[in-house]
């Protein structure tokens, strides 16, 4: 009985061994994963900014581009391409925020967000035009805050890594 | 603080043939014993259970270090001071959530974070109490074991104040019932608190002495309660990483049911009879350094995913303290 409990005991504690160790093995392949997982990190955020900004961008383009036919020859269906310019703006400003950016391009998110706001207001402004002259008085100022837009839009795709984008595109 | 230590909690424990003895249930520190007052004779008990002469020195100087009176608080022990300040994080998930309680949901922050709040500092407690035992048999001390049965306890009560918070603010369709019970990941999410009573109504020595033996069978529903934790996560976040256009870029970190796959592989290693010994043994032979080397990747892997969950409490806690909760 004592010489099998001395046979069995160093096979139970390489048992221990072997079973701490795949713990450890698994462990440890799963640590080397999250390295080259961690370092995509800033891919994957610029990622997620692209796929914010596409869908925004295919509505903008398109409501940009038939206001700019509307803008001077039917009234309602010139404010019906801003209004759904507002929302494509919104939506896209929602969505953002919904993103945790880095440090360093956490605060240029927010300076986006506040320049659409201001972009927003103004075309809201423009909705109430109560005609085709009095709307396109707008366009001036509405270029000027999508001045501002892109410039902070040029700032984050710098910020991310992405190229740049003009045309009050984000 | 001292009188709970001195009284309620057994200390030192009564030890088996390796560390960490045989299950104990995750709220218990020791099989009741009629020596109500072990605490009080704690040198003699430590010097009996580690004789002269055993390669120990590491252990028996940490707990021995941690009986002795505080030089600073001479009226307390340093264990008692350490296992106060120890304890505190258990009332973090209830500080961060107590504004939304306070303001009566404004902003709808209970409705859109409480669960992401007082859930997670369940999982963190619950995951807390289930450490210790493996920790004692990583370390040998035993100084911290109290933590076990705190941390149970909080993680029971965390759990039912977010059963009811839920209950009352939540959006799920079906009145108090849908939204304890209307979809299958809120099912387990109610089992547990279920399960969890009977464990946390026993978690005192007057039921521990009543109850006998069918004591340590109720809390190892302890090992129920892990097992629907990981269903619950598992329901609820799936088996992929999250995707969608949200987050921080690193969504495979924040995935909760991995984070507690990877925290629960070392705590059930560690559970096992032949790893006991095997680290029994090489302690007793004073190679401890190769414990933790072989242990040090599961380590490291456990603490990453802890860091991650303790991020969650953290962010969702500010935005229930802020009024400012997620968009949805």
């Amino acid at each position: 009985m004592s010489a099998l409990s001395q046979a069995e005991a160093p096979r139970t504690n390489i048992s221990g061994f072997l079973l701490i160790a795949a713990g450890s093995v698994v462990a440890a392949v799963l640590l080397i994963l999250a390295v080259p997982y961690y370092a995509g990190t800033s891919a994957r955020i610029a990622s997620l900014y692209t796929n914010v900004a596409g869908p925004a961008d295919r509505l903008l383009a398109a409501d940009i581009s038939a206001y700019g036919v509307n803008r001077s020859r039917n009234l309602a269906a010139a404010k019906l391409d801003l209004s759904n310019e507002v929302k494509a703006e919104t939506a896209f400003d929602n969505q953002l925020g919904t993103v945790t950016f880095p440090a360093a391009a956490d605060p240029h998110a927010d300076d986006l967000t506040a320049a659409d706001a201001k972009r927003i207001k103004l075309i809201e402004l423009q909705l109430k035009a109560p005609s085709l002259r009095k709307l396109r008085a707008f366009d001036s100022r509405v270029e000027a805050a999508s001045a501002a837009v892109d410039a902070q839009v040029k700032i984050m795709r710098a910020d991310l890594g992405l190229p740049a984008v003009s045309g009050g595109l984000y | 603080m001292s009188q709970r230590d001195t009284i309620q909690e057994q200390y030192p424990y009564p030890e088996s043939s390796y560390p960490g003895g045989p299950y104990q249930g995750a709220y218990q520190e020791a099989p009741y014993q009629e020596a109500p007052y072990a605490d009080d004779d704690y040198d003699e008990a430590f010097y009996q259970e580690y004789g002269e002469g055993q390669p120990q020195a590491k252990r028996r100087s940490i707990d021995a270090w941690m009986a002795q009176q505080s030089t600073n608080f001479p009226r307390f022990k340093r264990r008692s001071i350490a296992l106060f300040f120890l304890r505190l994080p258990a009332f973090v998930p209830w500080f961060f959530i107590l504004r939304g309680w306070l303001s009566l949901n404004a902003k709808d922050v209970l409705t859109l974070a409480e669960a992401d709040v007082l859930g997670t500092g369940g999982e963190a407690t619950f995951l807390i109490a289930v450490s210790i035992t493996p920790l004692i048999t990583l370390t040998g001390a035993r100084w911290y074991a109290p933590l076990r049965r705190w941390y149970g306890i909080f993680f029971a009560l965390i759990g039912i104040s977010d059963a009811t918070t839920a209950a009352i603010t939540t959006s799920f369709s079906g009145g108090v019932f849908g939204r304890l019970a209307g979809h299958t990941f809120l099912v387990t999410g109610f089992l547990i608190i279920l399960i969890a009573a009977p464990v946390l109504l026993t978690a005192n020595t007057p039921a521990q002495r009543r109850l006998g033996t069918y004591w340590k069978k109720i809390q190892k529903l302890t090992y129920v309660i892990w097992g629907m934790i990981i269903i619950h996560l598992a329901l609820l976040d799936g088996f992929h990483p999250f995707d969608g256009p949200q987050g921080d870029g690193d969504p495979a970190f924040h995935q909760r049911f991995y984070q507690i796959l990877v925290i629960s592989l070392p705590l059930v290693i560690l559970r096992l009879p032949p790893v006991k010994r095997w680290v029994a043994d090489k302690r007793a032979a004073g190679e401890q350094w190769k414990v933790w080397l072989t242990f040090a990747p599961m380590a490291a892997l456990y603490l990453l995913a802890f860091a991650f969950i303790i991020n969650e409490e953290i962010f969702t806690g500010l935005q229930v303290m802020t009024l400012n909760p997620p968009a949805n």
